[in-house]
């Protein structure tokens, strides 16, 4: 009776507990087992080289007849013109099929046209090597916050402005200089400190949960210790300067189509260093869950890469649960 | 121990469920913002060189990650970074992932595999890694096939890899028919030829002696459907992949048939006949049975294409004066006009995913190959060129693959494909000039 009870108050606990934190583990990429599983091919299908081996060398060429070569594929030849057709049709070469014979000599069966090499000029490379050439050395946060200051202040611009006309009460002190140090230096480990949030969920959710559930508190407490809880918000070039800073990680192309029509919003919340943790996806709209868990994987890769966010400690209470809304419609048109 | 754990989830329930209206009460509720902007460009994606197990030649691992970078790269959407800005080497398939180093050069995924050679049979084993989240994308996989498969082993795992990290199937693991051709444009020889969708692997079905013009492949690849000239005028012909046989389609009516395409189910075909200036539109049982006329219009009625479910046809016709695209319910019946810009359309094509048509569009002396909803909607032009035609797509409905033809007596057809979002266009590798590609489904 004992044990039973026991088991029935963890398990019903633990329920509670997922309804509560509303299981979070949701749309993190579930703990697969790393197993490799067989697939096997099928060899010599259809269409694989071995079938189609042994095409009749090149036969004489003069005999083709006159044929207008009809200008495209699908359009109805108006006038057929059927110039007397071959004398014979002779149909097609019946030169030993060898189905079974397994791979081809691979080329050299095209007639004696100069091959040109095509796929040479393919405008890619350069730039593309660059970046590659750039990246290794520094820690790519370093790289990543010399662009934001680059752009950000272009984009945050106009913003400001029209924020400052259309709200008589934005405080006025917009100008607040948004600190955006090149920052390789706010944590010189970056990989253990916030693997940790997000890692154990992979391996163990109820440790995680627990974990999540224990560490709350901590939390709040901080919030009531916290100065003031209703500090001055923060400035439209702050937010501008955190909506640049996730954009420059949010890559777009790598969306499937359907989920490139997602909305999702990604809730988190934030340590005072700037780092976000418990990365969740709270809704999304515009396509089915498929598509939103890829959008959600999107959305998180930006997030991650792009962190720490560089947000004032002094308005931690304003900042520290963030809920990002990744609305792709804009990128959609690009 | 067991009651420990059980206090600690209690006591844990409980600490939540008191927080959480506290947090309800002091917090400030979360900040809010929106991302509307976001970057465009290939994923940075590190590509292992696949570890050697067993007896396996170095060079056939190479050669099979080469394959597997190359596919990603060709899709516009990965960016394989250079092996020589590697910090760790992978050097056993089971090691556990260096996540730091990986970050370090900003690879946002990591491939890792393993070939394992026995006897006449390669085995090509891969994970995928998301090195930010720091987990594995998927479990681990593994291929079998035979030695001369090696190039469709590398394609499966590119396919993998593209669509679990896009969420949309791969295309990398398929191959194209097409019209090869020599010669020069005035006495131009045209033989029915095959590659895999990257060039390679290439053979002819037909020889030069007969013109051939747009080759369509079955769903299972064991058939492909084009116009012969062989006796003179267009005729519907089959041709079996596997003994390169050819006859005229069985049941079709006297007269100048062109233009097939395959029902879905691959159980019948659609093609359309000319006769006295009048074109319409017939659908054929191949195991037999009677045709059905679609269209009646005295107009040309042509180029139909199913949709992915069969139960409607896109086409194209000159009732209106000038040749534009239509659908109409699968068994023929009233077709509703879905292409009203500038310019005469043809050679529609249902994408496999149902929801686009791609299209040739003519206007003002330019072609371009462009895509539509269904119902006509949201037309965007991919492409533009003196000629540009014939469109056909993609496994996963994601890439268009069509002919170009460059002006001038020199003037040559060669195939391109773009992506629908009208990036990444590129010129597919053939070995001459060629022409009227017709992409097949993934293989098995």
């Amino acid at each position: 009776m004992q044990t039973g009870l026991k088991l029935s108050l963890g398990g019903h606990g633990a329920l509670i507990l997922v309804a509560l934190v509303g299981w979070p583990f949701a749309g993190q990429t579930p703990p697969e087992p790393l197993g490799a599983v067989d697939v096997t091919l099928i060899d010599a299908a259809a269409l694989s080289p071995g079938a189609l081996v042994d095409t009749p060398a090149p036969i004489e060429a003069a005999s083709a007849p006159e044929i207008p070569a009809a200008p495209a594929a699908d359009t109805p030849p108006e006038t057929p013109t059927p110039s007397d057709p071959a004398p014979e049709p002779e149909p097609l070469p019946e030169a030993e099929p060898l189905p079974d014979l397994p791979a081809p000599p691979p080329v050299d069966r095209v007639a004696p046209v100069p091959q040109p090499q095509l796929p040479e000029d393919l405008p890619e490379a350069p730039e593309r090597q660059e970046a590659v050439e750039a990246v290794p050395d520094p820690a790519p946060e370093a790289v990543e916050a010399e662009e934001q200051e680059a752009t950000a202040p272009e984009a945050a611009a106009p913003e400001i402005v029209t924020e400052a006309t259309e709200t008589a009460l934005a405080p006025v002190t917009v100008q607040v200089p948004r600190r955006r140090p090149p920052q390789p230096d706010p944590q010189p480990d970056p990989a253990p400190a916030d693997p940790a949030p997000e890692q154990p969920a992979a391996q163990d959710p109820v440790a995680a949960a627990l974990a999540e559930a224990l560490a709350a508190p901590e939390t709040e407490a901080e919030t009531a210790t916290a100065p003031a809880a209703s500090g001055p918000p923060l400035t439209q070039g702050e937010r501008e300067g955190l909506r640049v800073a996730v954009g420059q990680c949010w890559n777009f192309s790598s969306l499937g189509t359907d989920a490139a029509k997602v909305t999702v919003v990604v809730a988190m919340e934030m340590g005072l260093d700037g780092r976000p943790s418990n990365l969740r996806m709270v809704s999304y709209e515009g396509g089915g869950e498929t598509a939103a868990q890829q959008a959600y994987e999107t959305a998180r890769r930006a997030i991650l890469r792009c962190q720490p966010f560089d947000l004032p400690p002094e308005k931690y209470d304003q900042w520290q649960t963030i809920e990002m809304t990744f609305n792709p419609e804009r990128m959609r048109r690009k | 121990m067991t009651r420990t754990r059980v206090l600690a989830v209690l006591a844990s329930t409980l600490l939540t469920l008191f927080s959480a209206p506290l947090h309800a009460q002091t917090g400030q509720g979360p900040l809010r913002i929106e991302i509307t902007e976001g970057v465009i460009e290939p994923l940075p994606i590190a590509i292992a060189p696949f570890v050697v197990e067993g007896n396996a030649a170095p060079q056939l691992a190479r050669d099979i990650t080469a394959v597997v970078a190359s596919d990603l790269e060709g899709s516009g959407l990965f960016r394989p970074i250079s092996e020589t800005a590697f910090i760790s080497q992978v050097t056993n398939f089971n090691a556990p992932v260096q996540y730091a180093d990986w970050k370090a050069i900003n690879a946002q995924g990591l491939v890792v595999g393993a070939v394992t050679v026995q006897g006449d049979r390669i085995t090509v084993k891969f994970r995928l890694f998301d090195t930010f989240s720091e987990a594995p994308l998927g479990e681990g996989l593994q291929f079998t096939g035979t030695a001369n498969a090696w190039r469709r082993l590398g394609h499966k795992v590119a396919d993998q890899v593209y669509s679990r990290i896009t969420g949309e199937g791969g295309y990398f693991d398929s191959r194209l028919v097409f019209v090869s051709e020599t010669g020069p444009k005035n006495a131009r020889q045209k033989r029915l030829a095959v590659m895999d969708y990257d060039g390679e692997n290439q053979g002819f079905l037909t020889d030069s002696q007969t013109l051939v013009l747009a080759p369509r492949i079955s769903a299972d690849g064991s058939e492909v459907l084009y116009t012969s000239y062989a006796t003179g005028f267009p005729q519907v012909t089959r041709l079996d992949t596997r003994t390169l046989e050819s006859r005229p389609l069985e049941g079709q009516p006297e007269g100048m048939t062109f233009s097939p395409r395959y029902a879905p189910d691959g159980k019948s075909v659609l093609f359309s006949m000319a006769v006295g200036g009048n074109t319409d539109i017939f659908s054929l049982p191949l195991s037999g049975g009677e045709r059905k006329r679609l269209t009646t219009a005295p107009s040309i009625e042509t180029a139909p294409s199913y949709s992915p479910d069969g139960s409607q046809i896109v086409f194209e016709s000159d009732r209106s004066g000038s040749p534009q695209l239509y659908v109409m319910p699968a068994g023929g019946g009233e077709p509703r006009r879905i292409s009203f810009g500038q310019g005469r359309y043809g050679t529609p094509v249902w994408s496999p995913r149902g929801d686009l048509i791609a299209f040739t569009k003519q206007n003002r002396g330019r072609f371009h190959i462009g895509v539509m909803r269904v119902d006509g909607s949201e037309e965007r032009l991919l492409t533009a060129s003196f000629l540009d035609e014939g469109p056909t797509w993609a496994p996963n409905g994601r890439v268009v693959m069509f002919t170009r033809e460059t002006a001038g007596a020199g003037g040559e057809p060669s195939l391109y494909s773009v992506d629908i979002t009208g990036r990444n266009l590129r010129r597919v590798k053939t070995p001459g000039a060629a022409s009227d590609p017709a992409w097949s489904p993934l293989l098995e």
